[in-house]
């Protein structure tokens, strides 16, 4: 497979042509959804789950060996993610704003710019899990380590190393707010 | 000139001509691209500018052979003469001399340059101004690609100085507007850190939700039930 960036760039690039074609209005409710999930998930899923593990194999009388926490952690939250984004798509509009978008070149660009914001959440977010947990996907032969030049550039960027976790609470409070402003 | 006071110059100038756009709207700007895209042909040797020189040169070679005897042999029907005044003519050197060919073409690349304001002045029509701004932005890059080299600078900032074709002069302004449209995200990681994303996210979250025009209900229910009204 290629490099990791190509994947995000791709995962970017989708969710911008996702906004363009569904309207950035409903795009707001993914993202606020995303928020949702990045807040627990950094909050709450990464600092917690490896206690939860360890309890769980200690039942069983089996050792957790490192490697696998971090499987356990990489493969849950992406999947949580994923799961969160795909309901948020598949007819969970609950959290989609209200009104007409912008018609136009106005429309188009707030489309891509939402779409961007999107795809830089979900991408990133999924990039992070795999690089706080040192790229469980390469024992799946999916990935070739080490990351270029532009991949390790580009993963000093990625969401939660940027903003504390606190933050997303804070922009789902702010996407209801100006939800229900109107 | 120090690359990032560079760059802030011509942020600058983007800045001006992003307004200009603002100003003159879509249809104002996308006559100035025209006449743009027409001074970078003319203004590199290699598109059109050679071929410009040449036909310039070949109708002062016209011009002498007339004001030397060829209306009189027009006049008088002896085409036969008209050989004899070519092969004179031909022997005189041309109009532009070949040591001149860059700064001349530089004179026209400049005259179509200032020619394009005016022209987008005169062609000012009611339009959109977003994309005024747009075609402003774009106008203003490639002004900026035909000029910064020829006033010795550019190194660091265009990717090739002197562009074979046309298509790597435009692969050479893509690639300028990138760095200059990444350079103020990179002066506001700079300045703030990793807060810069706060505000970027911030920006787009409530530039996208304070332009949503009325309606009460959400654009999903909206989708439904005209689905539901086409079934």
């Amino acid at each position: 497979m290629g490099p990791l960036e190509i994947l995000f760039l791709t995962i970017f690039i989708i969710f911008i042509l996702i906004s363009l074609a569904r309207g950035y209005l409903r795009e707001l409710g993914v993202t606020t959804m995303i928020f949702v999930a990045l807040f627990l998930i950094t909050e709450f899923g990464v600092p917690y789950l490896p206690q939860l593990l360890e309890r769980v194999y200690d039942f069983f009388n089996v050792t957790l060996t490192t490697r696998a926490e971090q499987h356990w952690i990489a493969i849950t939250f992406s999947l949580l993610l994923i799961l969160v984004v795909f309901a948020s798509y598949a007819g969970l509009n609950t959290f989609a704003f209200r009104g007409v978008p912008q018609k136009g070149f106005a429309g188009f660009v707030i489309g891509v710019l939402v779409g961007a914001l999107n795809g830089y959440l979900f991408g990133g977010t999924l990039w992070w899990l795999q690089d706080i947990t040192y790229y469980p996907v390469v024992d799946l032969g999916i990935l070739l380590l080490p990351l270029t030049i532009t991949g390790e550039t580009l993963a000093q960027y990625l969401p939660p190393y940027l903003v504390p976790p606190m933050f997303w609470a804070v922009m789902v409070m702010i996407m209801l707010i100006l939800r229900v402003r109107r | 000139m120090d690359e990032t006071l560079l760059i802030i110059l011509l942020l600058f100038i983007l800045g001006i001509f992003s307004w200009f756009g603002y100003t003159r709207m879509f249809i104002g700007m996308l006559a100035q691209f025209s006449m743009l895209v027409m001074a970078a042909l003319v203004g590199n040797p290699d598109w059109l500018g050679d071929n410009v020189i040449s036909i310039i040169n070949r109708m002062w070679m016209l011009f002498s052979m007339m004001l030397n005897g060829g209306f009189q042999i027009i006049a008088g029907g002896d085409f036969g003469q008209l050989n004899e005044i070519y092969a004179v003519a031909e022997l005189q050197p041309p109009l532009i001399l070949p040591q001149n060919r860059d700064i001349v073409l530089f004179i026209f690349m400049l005259l179509l340059i200032v020619g394009s304001f005016f022209v987008a002045n005169k062609i000012m029509k009611k339009s959109s101004r977003l994309l005024g701004v747009f075609f402003g932005l774009v106008n203003g890059l490639m002004v900026i690609f035909m000029l910064l080299p020829v006033l010795g600078g550019g190194q660091g900032i265009l990717p090739t100085l002197e562009p074979q074709t046309p298509l790597e002069g435009i692969l050479g302004i893509f690639q300028m507007a990138t760095k200059l449209l990444l350079v103020p995200v990179a002066i506001m990681f700079e300045v703030l850190g990793s807060w810069a994303i706060v505000v970027i996210i911030l920006a787009i979250v409530i530039l996208a939700a304070s332009t949503a025009r009325g309606g009460k209900r959400s654009a999903a229910a909206k989708a439904s039930s005209s689905s539901s009204g086409n079934s």
